[in-house]
């Protein structure tokens, strides 16, 4: 396909997501009374509240936990070498939903930003934990992807436990387990935008480094890039980004795994390419998630993680068998 | 470049693994290092591109920039295309985007693996693989190409096609030392040998006073 064709559709993919996280939901809103809410015109408060503090907020919710997913996918794939690297999956936003889970279980009484800091802190011990594992040199991207999910399965075990000792509503720790973007707000909008760019801009600076590290560290040291300073950073990036995704709707799996695949066969392989595709791959495809997650068994919602395991899932066991 | 070891030895936790080993390798010359397992072949390599330290006797200084040294265990990068790990090599080299494609283009057909140039790197043969890895280094512009065993699971066939680029490459002005279990190879196309024995030096010489 044309490479024209191909921005065309996925300009118009995203804008018809977004107007269907504004348009479309559970409550009995027609199209009239969505567009007099939007322009503030309407008299109902109740409409304007669903359109301006719900379902927009959730929609920018979406889009950027998305992108911080695509983005924390596609920088561990290429710093650790594996091509089934995910961030939740590796369980680094499982050292965020730890903390989120001793939080919602009543341990820590923090406000908004300690919760949002102490995420990406509890993210960036699981990201220290996993690259000490795997920087042994030559271990194959499978050996590296099988380390990495049982990391993953540990903080989901603990997680969950240490949610269950809580009284906690069921829905809470559905919502931490699986994902889920109900609770969005505009102020997880503000914490999430100025991460998500500024990691953006770092991984772009850094990207060309990314093509010697993946032909292993010492050709990568014979080109003059170095290895460890470079995985350092990048996983760094990967802790601050997965942290605030978790921070923002809790473990959603498989996005980090499937956007890089995805962009590579969209927008090409260079690694700039890579970085920047998936970041808007990661976005349309959780902001679909999110969208199948609330409309499909309306007014009853799926929990958008399942959404994107259902669809992640397949993509891992296809690239899985590929891999020599 | 000339590269000259003067009594080289080398113990690793008590175990004697290089004893007192003298040799030459003159300046664009194509060497082959040969000896059975646990000759001592790789870790007198290592001392050679001081990835190993702490032995006695010298080695004459290599530069980094002069050097170009492909280990013996490789991991196959997963979903890049041979052109992506030939223009790799190219990484930090001052040229235009352009000059590096057309450059990598000639490498590749120089390498006989022009024809895989779209391929994914895991995929294609061991051979290719490893002439992937050479136009790699290759594209270092290195003096100096260090190789350790780089055909250690390829066919005949393609073993003789890829001694034959090595022959060019040496004939084209590179000092090439290949570290290799292939005594008919090494006979066939080096200039010169040397063979380790226990950590010992057993021979130096031309391939044709090699005694078989």
């Amino acid at each position: 396909m044309n490479i024209k064709i191909r921005y065309v559709v996925l300009l118009t993919a995203t804008t018809s997501l977004i107007l269907t996280g504004i348009l479309a939901g559970p409550s009995d809103i027609n199209l009239k009374d969505v567009f007099r809410g939007l322009t503030l015109s309407s008299d109902d408060a109740v409409v304007k509240t669903i359109i301006w503090d719900m379902r927009i907020p959730r929609m920018f919710v979406s889009l950027l936990a998305g992108g911080c997913l695509g983005l924390a996918g596609v920088l561990i794939q290429l710093s650790t070498r594996s091509p089934l690297g995910d961030p939740n999956l590796f369980g680094i936003g499982g050292g965020a939903a730890i903390f989120l889970a001793v939080v919602a279980a009543g341990f820590l009484p923090l406000g908004h930003f300690g919760i949002f800091f102490g995420s990406i802190c509890s993210s960036l011990l699981i990201a220290i934990f996993l690259s000490k594992l795997i920087s042994k040199d030559n271990l194959t991207p499978i050996k590296i992807a099988i380390i990495g999910i049982a990391v993953g399965a540990l903080t989901i075990a603990i997680g969950t436990s240490v949610i269950s000792h809580g009284r906690v509503f069921p829905s809470q720790v559905i919502g931490l387990v699986s994902g889920s973007f109900t609770s969005s707000t505009w102020l997880t909008v503000y914490y999430l935008l100025p991460t998500l760019c500024l990691s953006l801009v770092i991984s772009i600076i850094i990207s060309k480094r990314f093509y010697p590290i993946m032909l292993g560290d010492v050709l990568s040291r014979s080109l003059g890039v170095n290895p460890v300073r470079t995985r350092t950073i990048t996983m760094t990036i990967v802790a601050v980004l997965s942290g605030t995704s978790v921070y923002a709707g809790g473990l959603i799996g498989f996005i980090g795994l499937m956007s890089p695949h995805i962009a590579k066969r969209i927008f090409g392989n260079t690694p700039l390419k890579l970085v920047i595709g998936s970041v808007w791959i990661g976005s349309i495809t959780t902001i679909f998630a999110d969208q199948i997650a609330r409309l499909l068994f309306s007014p009853i919602e799926l929990p958008v993680g399942m959404i994107t395991t259902v669809m992640g899932a397949p993509v891992m066991m296809y690239l899985a068998l590929r891999i020599r | 470049m000339n590269i000259t070891v003067n009594d080289l030895s080398l113990e690793i936790s008590g175990v004697k693994i290089l004893h007192q080993i003298s040799f030459q390798i003159p300046d664009k010359s194509f060497t082959c290092m040969i000896g059975s397992n646990g000759a001592g072949k790789s870790t007198l390599i290592k001392a050679i591109t001081r990835e190993i330290t702490g032995y006695s006797g010298s080695i004459s200084e290599i530069k980094e920039n002069e050097l170009s040294y492909l280990p013996q265990k490789l991991i196959a990068p997963a979903f890049i295309t041979v052109f992506e790990v030939v223009h790799t090599g190219f990484y930090g080299v001052e040229m235009s985007k352009k000059e590096k494609v057309i450059a990598t283009n000639k490498l590749l057909e120089q390498c006989g693996i022009e024809h895989v140039k779209d391929g994914t790197f895991s995929d294609v043969s061991a051979g290719e693989q490893q002439k992937t890895w050479l136009a790699f280094a290759l594209a270092q512009s290195k003096d100096l190409i260090i190789m350790d065993e780089p055909l250690s699971s390829v066919d005949p066939p393609s073993r003789e096609s890829f001694y034959e680029i090595l022959r060019k490459i040496s004939n084209n002005g590179k000092t090439l030392i290949v570290v290799t279990h292939d005594l008919d190879m090494a006979i066939k196309y080096s200039d010169k040998i040397i063979c380790l024995n226990k950590g010992n030096k057993v021979f130096e010489g031309k391939p044709s006073a090699f005694p078989k």
